[in-house]
């Protein structure tokens, strides 16, 4: 039996301050004088202030991100810290760049329960930044290397509720339905994108001075394994999530040209087309996903009843996929 | 609704006492003990011993597999995971798809990987139930797991925190089932992020250009070893859960004295002794932290595995799980038992 709420996506911002990352299609770098944690405060900030709402209008907050400010506690309780007086709930996912569909998925059960009538989810990737240091060292192989040069930093924020409007939310914010939605985890692919420090079960230290020379605290992809273990998958979600009669069709993976290296290109086949986050905007994380819809909003690419596929895939490997109809 | 079928846990066989510590820093089993009441814990580490060791997954799997048996379930039966844990077997995927792996579960089971502190296994709690109330799940494995020891700084300069932290894995079972099951009636989570700098651990870090330097492993700067301003998590703590048991009781029109049994996270024996005395010691606080010391995320699961089998909960009580930690995060769920 269905929940009689419906889980609805609003209030979309991404890049955050437009100072940050004036194009984020040619920068890959927010500066360094920036924490994860500003950059996801001032997005919420923009998020809010652009569709009339406040943080008291907020019941739980998501963050989505493999790159906090510190080891721990993470970005959610760092970001929540930057507004003062809020105590809601803040939690903190790491789902690598199906980091959106899991919060997403999360947000609307909370909504569509009762549990809570709004949720803000926050997806920061500051996946630039840890390459930085790769020029200080050394051991360069390729699979290292394949990762360094798609990555790059961005965040964006949402809200879902159980309601298009908000009271007090402005008619001219964005907002979409949310139809249909899966996540699923294939752990034969745990191996292929991922960093092998620090490692809880490396003794007496998870991380050493070595491992750091090593790079090994750096993501690796095995391009051609991601490739292999997730195709299947893709498929098998596709099926489940169709791309029929969707308008626009954003996939993220953390490779360029994904679709053609899977031979899938074909299967997907929206009428305006397929975006490939990794190709436009380089690799963003979880926050590749808003970052496209943003795009496509500022660019009025929609009309009301348009429909939106969106699909990730990730470390893990774990991957994502909602169809949601753009309202007004 | 949501059920709590089953709950079980797992913890090193390796027991470390206070004097065994005290080779390597400077303290002393009555030290340790008049400021956290822990005599000993357990720890997968050796010492400074170098070898690669027992995974924080291997641990959950453990105790995974009991809570399913006792749930009276099948491994096919569980549809989804949330992992609560700081200590993860790596950064990037972390610990559930391996987790998964070893279980030889089903591809399409998504596993979340929550990163939540002491608050870990409430929060992953809550999650576990908006799928069920939303009927996106039928069953849930709820782990909170850690591997404290490999991250502790055993000399002098980091004893404020080695002395505290160990080893535990504990999984519960959620499920919309009633039969044989206890019922997950409210659960509250709060979080203040003002403190975020009060409990945690810097490095790695995402904050400045290199996400880790060769001087953040100088020991006299700690900065990848845990830190701590004591008194003020103590105060804090002190304040903040007796008040969630308060704000979670009256909300869902319940009286303390209908309140059986509260079990706390364990983070020092003084903080349960404080929330009991808020209470007038009226109400009956669980502690096991004397044997096991702070095992975070997993904390609550290994108190709630451990007082069941020592019958301390009959049908029809009311029990309140609680936690409070980095963040700073705090919760607390009623259950019927």
């Amino acid at each position: 039996m269905q929940n009689k709420n419906k889980a609805y996506l609003l209030a979309l911002n991404a890049y955050g301050n437009q100072d940050l990352c004036p194009d984020c299609r040619i920068n890959k770098h927010i500066p360094d004088n920036i924490l994860p944690s500003q950059a996801a405060a001032d997005c919420i900030k923009n998020s809010l202030e652009n569709a009339g709402l406040q943080f008291s209008d907020i019941d739980f907050l998501i963050s989505a991100s493999s790159t906090p400010d510190f080891n721990n506690p993470g970005l959610s309780q760092s970001v929540l810290g930057k507004f003062e007086g809020v105590n809601i709930g803040a939690m903190e996912i790491r789902q690598s760049a199906a980091g959106f569909h899991y919060a997403l998925e999360l947000a609307a059960n909370f909504v569509e329960s009762g549990i809570y009538n709004s949720v803000l989810i926050v997806c920061t990737e500051f996946l630039a930044r840890a390459f930085y240091s790769m020029k200080e060292t050394h051991k360069i192989d390729a699979e290292l290397k394949n990762a360094f040069d798609i990555c790059a930093d961005g965040v964006a924020s949402c809200i879902v509720c159980n309601s298009q409007s908000l009271p007090g939310v402005r008619e001219s914010t964005a907002r979409f339905l949310i139809k249909e939605r899966k996540i699923i985890s294939n752990q034969d692919g745990a191996e292929t994108f991922g960093t092998s420090v620090p490692s809880s079960s490396q003794f007496p230290r998870r991380i050493t001075r070595e491992d750091v020379i090593n790079n090994l605290h750096l993501a690796r992809i095995d391009k051609k394994n991601f490739v292999q273990k997730s195709k299947n998958s893709l498929i098998n979600l596709i099926a489940e999530i169709p791309v029929s009669g969707c308008k626009h069709l954003i996939l993220t993976a953390p490779l360029k040209d994904y679709l053609a290296e899977a031979g899938l290109s074909l299967v997907l086949n929206s009428s305006q087309g397929v975006i490939e986050t990794s190709n436009d905007y380089a690799y963003r994380g979880s926050a590749s996903q808003l970052i496209a819809v943003s795009d496509l909003l500022k660019e009025s690419q929609f009309t009301a009843g348009d429909l939106l596929h969106t699909i990730s895939l990730g470390a893990g490997i774990n991957m994502g996929a909602a169809r949601l109809e753009f309202i007004a | 609704m949501t059920y709590l079928k089953s709950v079980s846990g797992y913890l090193p066989d390796n027991i470390v006492s206070n004097q065994y510590l005290s080779q390597f820093m400077d303290t002393s089993d009555e030290w340790i003990q008049a400021r956290s009441g822990i005599k000993e814990r357990r720890w997968l580490r050796k010492g400074n011993q170098v070898f690669r060791g027992m995974t924080n997954h291997e641990m959950v799997f453990n105790a995974a597999k009991e809570a399913i048996n006792k749930a009276q379930l099948s491994l096919s039966d569980i549809d989804l995971i949330f992992y609560a844990t700081i200590t993860p077997d790596n950064e990037m995927p972390g610990s559930g798809v391996y987790l998964k792996k070893l279980l030889g579960m089903d591809q399409s089971v998504p596993v979340y990987e929550i990163r939540n502190q002491c608050s870990g296994f409430l929060y992953a709690l809550q999650a576990a139930r908006a799928f069920i109330e939303n009927q996106r799940s039928a069953n849930v494995l709820v782990v909170g797991a850690e591997i404290q020891s490999s991250g502790l700084d055993l000399s002098t300069s980091g004893r404020n925190t080695a002395v505290l932290f160990a080893d535990g894995a504990g999984v519960a079972v959620l499920s919309g089932q009633s039969e044989d099951a206890h019922k997950l009636l409210a659960l509250k989570l709060h979080s203040d992020g003002t403190f975020a700098d009060k409990l945690g651990i810097k490095y790695p870090g995402y904050c400045r250009r290199e996400i880790i330097r060769p001087a953040d492993f100088d020991s006299a700067s700690g900065e990848i070893y845990p830190y701590m301003d004591g008194k003020f998590v103590f105060k804090m703590a002190s304040i903040k859960m007796p008040e969630i048991i308060n704000e979670i009781l009256s909300e869902n029109n319940y009286k303390l004295e209908q309140l059986k049994l509260v079990i706390p996270h364990q983070a020092n024996l003084r903080i349960i002794q404080m929330i009991s005395a808020s209470f007038g010691d009226k109400v009956k606080v669980f502690s096991n932290i004397q044997h096991y010391g702070n095992t975070t995320a997993a904390s609550i699961p290994l108190a709630l595995t451990e007082a069941e089998e020592q019958g301390m909960m009959q049908k029809g009580d009311l029990i309140c799980l609680v936690s409070f930690g980095a963040g700073f995060s705090w919760g607390a769920a009623l259950i019927l038992w």
